[in-house]
């Protein structure tokens, strides 16, 4: 391979995980991002014109050592080897210490290089020698020809070992990331008791992997671009072919596209950029951890956004009833699962106003509440110095802090924690009187509604709100709660996630979309996929496949010829 | 108006119809019948959809013949720039009319059994604060409201409904014919026939409506199901509470209270508060909605935005000035509201659709 060849190569490497693979640049799926001028760039530009390698290795090296200067990591290491004709061959190996995989670049590049006895050909040894390397000696899947320094730097800097050749104009960078990594383990914010235990890891390539081993078909498309002016953050958009809405598809990946950055280390950093409405409390776009439900959603027909360097993958678009659905309905037997579901559904709304209710009944509509029980709320109230609202406001807040302090805490100091929390508010404040014991009651139950919910960020969203619903409810009793209640409601419905309207399919009704969000039903009975988020492929599951004595081998009786033709 | 033309489905319509009828009129209802018809109230409900099926089939036969187009612009279009400017402020003043009515009839509601000692602008201020939210995100959220809430307070009133049944005595309905029976039923169905005719308001929703020529069916089944479903209200405040019902003020909440399951379950009227207020704030958002349009076409304004906000304080005044109290309210809705709504409602678009198909019967041998 000569240099107009090595020139004319315009492919380029991303490796990031343990499945590495050679992609031309798909250059007609990602459209050039909106060229905008950039009055002050976030990263200086470090060399606007190309540097090309030079045929002299201590030129290269200097200009490699200039790049990398107070690199520490970086290792440019020189050998020089003999061919059979006693000629020295002056090389240098460029990689970063803790990318590669030392062991590999040991046995597989340094041994043949230094240990082996090199055959001998009539050409320059700096043309032949990276042939001969790339051909014959390196067992190594992924390599690739560079002329320019940028090009070396980058690979470099993305777990390759480069190889300079004195005298050659071009570098063979090798493919040999071996950086460590956490294995797959169950995540521990979304545990099942059935289901697949696997969860995403920090390596981009190793998720899409779980992705692509579940849905085998090359309708399944990840389309990479990298974002980060200092980060270069990998980033795969996933989505199935004539599933996902195409004006999604597009959406999400040119709002990716339009992000100027300097750095991306989470996915919510692209999350608060490609939202909807960025002032909303509530969160527009799913995450997860699971590549079971990142599968079901986009058999759905939603887009999955993975990013490098975080087991958090985005779903979009994301709807509200999505939030109160966890993966494990689908695992359950259909009656637990709806049962679930409403339960969930009703423990939202009593973390959403159960304080508030509380609050309001005891200040203006006492004649709610039934005699006994208003007696004893009474009598426990005696005592206590503060108005309802407040009192709750307090218990909300220590109760938050409590929360707070758990979640942070090393988890021995947590538990602690938690005793103390329990017996200065459950025990010591009741007891001095400061604290009415219906007041505690009221809020552990708030609290324990508020984890009801499958999706931690809403159930955020929905703890937040309870505060101006509780001041609400302060001020203007059972009457100021309905008007809160209904302006959320009103901003609910006006929301969008990438086009598809927050509330469906309550809020723009779809009577058909209703089976899977208050109940679930059975598997079979599942036919279309969700209205609203896809695309033209909506057949899921043929009819006529419920499950019963009529079907299977047995004599056929004429209900089961009926149904088929009804089916047909 | 807005650039991007906003529509709603049918069932969205029948959403948004459904308060407009049921919000201000279950409330009050039998109470006002009966001062008429006595224990007959429940008789003189169905009579009263009479001037909802003239209201529907002339605004149906009205955006069939102007399709798009507004009330508010096609009696522009029928009568000329001058008359039809003219009938359009009326319009304008009968929807200005809705607002203040129907957010005085929240505000008393409110003060009277809620809040007695909170200040009653106070109340009215946070009630048309979230009408005005609602108003502003535009005919499509609210829509969408109105399909997310309305089935719950359809759903609530017959949780109602059953749960007063042991309460419920059917001698106290008897006798259902008598001296003059004819005559007090149609005297006490004139009261609720003017709540009918805001089906008016179809005349601002329709051109929203993707097909108009579907629609018909469907809104006159609606207005079935709203005349059986007040009926089923009168009935059962009447056969709860007897003869003291022309007594009551607001009889179907004050009924409710009869309500009592074990000791446990009692006085859920509150929860009619709550509830009830979602159609009220959809109904005053709906008409608020419909008073910014008309005034948005009157002075050929780009977008209903722009006028909301003086639209919700003009409707805030309005109620402040014209019902202080609960006594003229009911005057209003007793003696004043029927006529001036059959004259406005009925009988203007009656004539406008007159005028038009004249006009275009005139017309048609030039074309030809």
């Amino acid at each position: 391979m000569n240099l107009e060849q090595a020139e004319n190569i315009t492919t380029w490497i991303w490796f990031t995980g343990g499945a590495m693979r050679k992609i031309r640049k798909p250059k007609s799926l990602i459209p050039k991002a909106p060229i905008v001028e950039i009055e002050h760039p976030i990263v200086e530009p470090q060399s606007v014109e190309t540097v090309f390698l030079s045929t002299d290795l201590a030129v290269n090296e200097a200009e490699l050592r200039r790049e990398f200067e107070n690199c520490s990591d970086v290792v440019l290491r020189s050998i020089t080897c003999t061919d059979s004709n006693g000629r020295a061959i002056h090389m240098l190996v460029v990689y970063v210490d803790g990318l590669v995989d030392s062991k590999q670049l040991d046995e597989n590049v340094l041994e043949p290089l230094l240990l082996r006895q090199l055959p001998t050909k009539d050409l320059t040894p700096a043309l032949w020698i990276r042939d001969f390397l790339s051909e014959h000696t390196l067992p190594i899947a992924q390599t690739d020809v560079l002329t320019e320094i940028s090009q070396i730097v980058d690979s470099v800097l993305r777990g390759a070992a480069v190889i300079l050749v004195d005298g050659d104009r071009a570098a063979l960078a090798a493919a040999l990331p071996g950086w460590e990594r956490r294995g797959i383990e169950e995540p521990p914010s979304e545990p099942v008791i059935r289901g697949p235990r696997e969860g995403f890891i920090e390596t981009l390539r190793t998720n899409t992997a779980m992705i692509r081993r579940r849905i085998r078909s090359p309708r399944l498309k990840m389309i990479h671009m990298t974002i980060g002016d200092l980060t270069k953050t990998d980033v795969c958009v996933a989505y199935i072919e004539g599933i996902a809405q195409k004006t999604v598809v597009e959406e999400v990946k040119s709002r990716l596209q339009r992000i100027q950055i300097d750095a991306v280390i989470e996915s919510a950093f692209l999350e608060e950029f490609i939202e909807d409405q960025p002032r909303s409390p509530f969160p527009q776009l799913q995450n997860t951890e699971r590549p079971d439900i990142v599968c079901a959603n986009l058999l759905e027909g939603k887009v999955a956004i993975f990013t490098d360097g975080t087991p958090f993958v985005l779903l979009a678009p994301a709807i509200f009833w999505g939030a109160l659905n966890a993966n494990e309905d689908y695992y359950q037997r259909t009656y637990m699962a709806s049962f679930l579901r409403i339960l969930r559904i009703s423990f939202m709304m009593i973390s959403l106003l159960f304080p508030s209710l509380y609050v309001s009944m005891t200040t203006f509509q006492q004649e709610m509440i039934p005699t006994s029980l208003l007696l004893s709320i009474a009598a426990a109230r005696e005592a206590t110095p503060f108005p309802a609202v407040i009192e709750a406001l307090i218990m909300e807040l220590i109760f938050e802090a409590l929360r707070e302090a758990g979640v942070r805490m090393p988890k021995q100091i947590g538990q602690a924690m938690s005793i103390v929390g329990a017996l200065v508010i459950g025990q010591a404040a009741v007891e001095a009187g400061i604290i009415s014991a219906p007041m505690v009651i009221v809020v552990s139950i708030t609290g324990i509604a508020s984890f009801t919910f499958p999706r931690y960020n809403v159930g955020v969203s929905i703890r937040l709100l309870r505060f101006p619903m509780l001041l609400l409810a302060g001020l203007f009793g059972i009457y100021g709660m309905a008007i809160g209640l209904f302006i959320i409601i009103v901003h609910l419905v006006a929301l969008r996630s990438f086009g598809v309207p927050y509330f469906t399919p309550v809020g723009p009704t779809q009577f058909s979309s209703l089976k899977d969000v208050f109940v679930r039903v059975p598997r079979w009975a599942m036919q279309r996929r969700q209205d609203g988020t896809t695309g033209e492929n909506s057949l899921r599951i043929p009819s006529g496949q419920s499950p019963g004595p009529n079907r299977g081998n047995g004599p056929p009786r004429k209900r089961l010829s009926r149904r088929r033709q009804g089916a047909t | 108006m807005t650039s991007k033309k906003q529509t709603i489905s049918t069932w969205q319509l029948m959403m948004l119809l459904l308060p407009i009828i049921l919000a201000t009129e279950v409330l009050p209802v039998t109470d006002l019948s009966a001062k008429f018809a006595h224990q007959r109230a429940w008789l003189a409900t169905m009579p009263a959809t009479l001037t909802g099926v003239w209201s529907i089939l002339v605004m149906i036969e009205l955006a069939k013949r102007h399709p798009g187009r507004n009330l508010v612009q096609y009696s522009s279009d029928i009568l000329g720039p001058w008359l039809g400017k003219l009938l359009g402020v009326v319009f304008m003043c009968q929807a200005l009319i809705y607002t203040t009515k129907v957010s005085a009839e929240a505000m008393t509601f409110i003060s009277m059994f809620a809040l007695p000692r909170t200040p009653k602008h106070v109340v009215l201020g946070l009630f048309l604060f979230a009408c005005a939210i609602a108003t502003w995100a535009g005919i499509e959220v609210l829509a969408r409201c109105a399909e997310t809430l309305i089935p719950i307070l359809i759903g609530f009133s017959l949780f109602v409904f059953v749960f007063l049944l042991p309460n419920m005595h059917p001698s106290f309905i008897r006798p259902i014919l008598g001296p003059h029976w004819l005559e007090t039923i149609f005297q006490a169905s004139i009261v609720p026939s003017g709540w009918y005719g805001e089906f008016l308001l179809m005349g601002f929703l329709l051109p929203h409506i993707k097909d108009v020529h579907k629609v018909r069916r469907s809104i006159l089944w609606l207005l079935v199901g709203l005349g059986a479903f007040v009926t089923l209200v009168a009935l059962q405040s009447t056969m709860v509470a007897g003869p003291l019902i022309e007594k009551f003020i607001y009889s179907y909440y004050i009924t409710a209270r009869y309500i009592s399951l074990g000791d446990f379950f009692e006085r859920i009227d509150p929860l009619i508060i709550s509830i009830w207020m979602y159609g009220m704030i959809i109904k005053t958002a709906v008409c608020l909605y419909v008073l910014s349009i008309c005034v948005v076409y009157l002075c050929d304004l780009e977008d209903h935005r722009l006028v909301v906000i003086p639209v919700t304080l003009l409707t805030l005044l309005c109620a402040m000035w014209f019902f202080p109290n609960i006594a003229q309210l009911r005057n209003f809705l007793l003696y004043t509201f029927p006529f001036e709504g059959a004259l406005v409602q009925n009988i203007l678009p009656t004539c406008l659709l007159l005028v038009d198909k004249f006009k275009s019967a005139v017309k048609r041998p030039v074309h030809a």
